[in-house]
């Protein structure tokens, strides 16, 4: 059973990775901030292989006495790699600043320039756990909504409502938007993502993203999550209640993933002044009358209501599938059977 | 009395089929399932606990010790498991560099090669390309690849580029950081193999094959399977270290779910009919896999169910209701986020069947595209002659009725000749492949008990002129004391007749001069037997390639006409 968090003062984990193993440069148990460095990653920018014997016109054993360096020399532009003598002096110099990688039969590979590649905490919290030098476990406590989707962007800023900016009718401002977090609580229309982008917020919250949508809005620079995925559907009303109470307020938007680390959903987050407690003691909320639960799926996505009945007999639903059911009762009083496979419990 | 266990993991199940051998007969004697995520790495280990106590209560046979480890026959008194097959299908595929020295000599034999072993190839490097040593290192550094295999060069032949090669092999495999070590895979020049071992210097990370073209050059990728298997399995147990505990405590190999299918495609395919084929198609919700064998050899193809616009459109397409490619694309993506939501709606229903059609098509091509001799066109479909046709997978065998499979299975792959079509409920073929190994008479035992559901017989008509009145004739021997019953097939008829439950049915069939049956030539026909099968005999006379309209809604509704033919 799938299980959506939308709490406050809940404890929150989330992994931060490089691609591959590299320096970290924080210890377990510290305090970190959005942007502290986490771990670098240095690789050569290029390679280089140069062939003395085809440039000195020389055999490969012959060659190999000209090289005037060994593997491992770091080297900087115009350095001697290699030296003819004779009646005129010929040199080879280095044609960047790099390193002799590899040395064979007269050939110089050199990796040239370093490539450095921060990894940034996109998030405040504590360090709970390093992770085989390619990253950390950062915890920290505050309110959250778990998205569904994002572009694997993060973000930071003040979160201010879209709708509520439209309201005052007289064009938005940059300012009122630039390096903020703009949420909508309606589907967003084509020219309203492209208007707001235009402006530069630091990242973008839907309630669903239009497919028509979805190729700008995961290519942008901009962090962009959706709470229910995709189509078009309001935002639900637990996840706005939440997302009003976050208003004007610092929020994180945290929308990456790591190929290689847990699979961990899209939040966004109002940290805490408080330690996290890192959910331990916290029950887990199961399928039985009574728990809130929100219904995927059309036309029905977004809708948040109570589990009234769990019935044992399974349904036949219009397209002739058999399922078992929740009866749901919604905020609208409407009572809907829906499947177990398209609820999400919440948690609260 | 033994126990024999296959396992099998994909993304978010492990399933389990459990056989047993008593006075020298198998069967299977339990089948369990448990749900966990791949990508947490807490819940992989009790939940195959939580499997084998599954298996534990139904077999009456213990299968843990009192610290909840397996137990291997010989080890800890008389229960426990005298063999395990493991198999993996989860869609990350393997980022894959391919190294050969010509394309029609050695790239393209890797294609085939790597094809049975869920690879995605991210780099090819042609020696004869005019790459300089610097740029294919370059290539090789940007790639981020799990599996480099190498091929190329004759036995005497020139070994400088392929020296070079191995070079660039060397420094890639030192020096660049790297969250998965690569796995090496030789297959080329023999000469220079121990040169490779030596120079590259990766440990077991090194595995070497037989040149993958024989003296006469005469292409064999069998003789790469065993390297390709180890570095298959130490890729995986790298990409995800949970599956370390699980490994050493199976004490078993892990491998492909496509190879061991392979296993059994080959397997069927020498006890089949001499000229015919044995095609395997396995849907699931994260990958289609498709395999062809027969006596040439054995052809594969594994890829993940992507959103592209091709298949997007070959979706709506195939839809029997009307939507737009918007409203399709938007229940496939929330379906990918949601891979366990259920299509409650007509229209969610439709686009679900027309994506494994469309799944079905897409493999179709992209086993064309790495077999050139395959007889295959994208609009004709299957010019093979394929029986039987083995359908599984998760996207057939849940929430499907048969005639809906059937209706997935022929348009998707628009099949020629006459051919059985069977599904595999159980993923019984997986577990067989695992195991094949470790317990041959298993398999034997078991391909010859009725492990699959009989779906129909499928005659699929070709014919060089579909105006003909009727394309085929139809005479049915229901019974010695029946009369024999009549039918007339004519162009874009699906026509099912139902056997209703009768065994080995006898049918002449009677095609028009210019209506091929694949039984030879145009207009050959004869008496066939058709077994008892769910759905009997289905004769296809629709033309290939398929003719229907362009009109969204008159092409929506003829696709739910030729399903309501097929029942409904």
């Amino acid at each position: 059973m799938k299980r959506v968090l939308i709490a406050k003062n809940q404890a929150v984990t989330r992994c931060v990775c490089l691609p591959a193993p590299g320096n970290l440069k924080v210890r377990a148990g510290e305090t970190v901030d959005f942007g502290t460095v986490i771990a670098e990653l240095s690789q050569p920018e290029r390679f280089e292989m140069i062939d003395i014997p085809s440039h000195f016109k020389v055999s490969p054993e012959q060659a190999e006495g000209m090289v005037k360096r060994l593997v491992g020399d770091v080297l900087a532009k115009g350095d001697v790699l290699a030296q003819k003598d004779g009646f005129i002096t010929q040199l080879f110099r280095s044609p960047g600043s790099g390193k002799v990688v590899s040395l064979r039969e007269g050939r110089i590979t050199l990796a040239i320039g370093m490539q450095k590649r921060q990894l940034l905490s996109p998030v405040p919290g504590i360090v709970a756990e390093l992770l085989d030098g390619s990253g950390a476990k950062i915890a920290l406590t505050g309110s959250v909504i778990e998205a569904v989707w994002a572009n694997g962007k993060s973000a930071k800023g003040e979160l201010v409502f879209w709708d509520e900016l439209e309201k005052k009718g007289l064009g938005i401002a940059s300012a009122s938007v630039k390096d903020k977090i703009v949420a909508f609580k309606k589907t967003a229309s084509g020219g309203q993502i492209r208007r707001l982008l235009r402006l530069k917020p630091a990242g973008v919250v839907l309630p669903s993203v239009s497919v028509k949508q979805l190729k700008a809005l995961d290519e942008c620079d901009t962090a962009v999550l959706s709470f229910l995925g995709f189509g078009e559907a309001n935002m639900d009303a637990l996840s706005l209640n939440m997302l009003e109470m976050m208003l004007g307020k610092t929020v994180y938007l945290l929308g990456e993933t790591s190929i290689n680390g847990p699979k961990e959903n899209p939040i966004l987050i109002m940290p805490e002044a408080k330690l996290p407690d890192l959910g331990l003691g916290k029950e887990e909320v199961n399928l039985e009358p009574g728990v809130k639960v929100r219904l995927r799926g059309k036309p029905y996505t977004g809708m948040v209501g109570i589990v009234q009945a769990l019935p044992e007999e399974p349904a036949v639903f219009a397209s002739g599938i058999k399922s078992k059911v929740v009866v749901v009762e919604c905020e609208d009083q409407q009572v809907i059977n829906a499947s177990v496979h398209n609820i999400d419990l919440i948690q609260e | 009395m033994s126990h024999f266990l296959s396992l099998n993991l994909n993304t978010n199940q492990l399933n389990s089929l459990l056989f047993e051998k008593q006075t020298g007969l198998y069967s299977l004697c339990g089948a369990a399932s448990q749900d966990f995520d791949l990508r947490d790495p807490d819940s992989l280990m009790p939940a195959f606990r939580e499997m084998l106590q599954t298996l534990e209560t139904e077999s009456g046979t213990t299968f843990l010790d009192k610290d909840h480890r397996v137990i291997h026959t010989g080890f800890d008194g008389t229960d426990g498991l005298n063999a395990i097959g493991f198999s993996f299908s989860a869609a990350r595929p393997i980022r894959v560099a391919l190294i050969g020295i010509s394309e029609a000599y050695s790239l393209s034999s890797l294609r085939r090669l790597v094809s049975l072993f869920d690879a995605e190839v991210v780099l090819e490097m042609r020696l004869q390309d005019p790459l300089s040593q610097s740029q294919q290192l370059q290539a090789l550094s940007n790639a981020d690849i799990e599996m480099l295999v190498i091929a190329g060069g004759s036995e005497e032949g020139a070994s400088r580029a392929l020296r070079n090669a191995i070079e660039n092999t060397r420094l890639f495999y030192h020096i660049m950081p790297k969250s998965i070590q690569p796995q090496i895979v030789y297959a080329g020049n023999q000469i220079l193999a121990d040169y490779a071992r030596i120079e590259i210097e990766a440990g077991d990370d090194f595995h070497l094959a037989p040149n993958l073209r024989n003296a006469e050059g005469q292409e064999d990728l069998s003789v790469a399977w065993k390297a390709m298997l180890n570095a298959y399995e130490r890729v995986r147990l790298q990409q995800y270290p949970q599956l370390r505990e699980l490994r050493a405590q199976l004490r078993t190999p892990l491998m492909p779910a496509s190879f061991a299918l392979g296993r059994m495609a080959r397997f069927v395919a020498k006890l089949g009919k001499a000229g015919k084929s044995v095609l395997l198609a396995d849907l699931s919700e994260e990958k289609t896999t498709l395999l062809l064998a027969n006596e040439d050899g054995l052809m594969a193809t594994s890829h993940p169910n992507a959103i592209d616009d091709d298949t997007l459109l070959k979706t709506q397409f195939y839809c029997s209701q009307n939507l737009s490619s918007l409203e399709v694309a938007e229940y496939l993506h929330n379906k990918k986020l949601f891979p366990q939501q259920l299509a409650v709606t007509i229209s969610d229903f439709a686009v679900e069947q027309a994506w494994s059609r469309a799944n079905l098509w897409r493999g179709l091509c992209a086993m064309k595209a790495v077999f050139p001799g395959f007889k295959f066109d994208d609009t004709a479909g299957l010019k093979e002659a394929c029986d039987p046709i083995i359908l599984s997978g998760s996207r057939l065998s849940q929430d499907l009725e048969p005639h809906q499979i059937l209706a997935v299975a022929l348009d998707g792959l628009l099949p020629h000749s006459i051919s059985t079509f069977a599904l595999d409920e159980k993923q019984i073929l997986v577990a067989l492949g695992a195991l094949a190994e470790k317990e041959p008479l298993l398999v034997v035992q078991m391909l010859e008990l009725e492990s699959f559901r009989n779906l129909a017989s499928v005659v699929s008509l070709s014919s060089q002129d579909y105006e003909e009145s009727s394309l085929l004739d139809l005479e049915m021997v229901l019974g010695e004391e029946e009369a024999r019953a009549y039918h007339q097939v004519s162009r874009g008829q699906l026509l099912k007749i139902e056997t209703a439950g009768k065994e080995d049915l006898r049918v002449y069939l009677a095609p028009s001069a210019r209506t091929d049956l694949g039984m030879g030539m145009p207009g050959l026909g004869g008496w066939i037997t058709v077994p008892n099968a769910e759905l009997g005999l289905v004769i296809d006379a629709r033309e290939r390639p398929i003719s229907i309209s362009e009109n969204p809604e008159t092409r929506a509704k003829k696709w739910r006409d030729w399903l309501w033919e097929l029942g409904g």
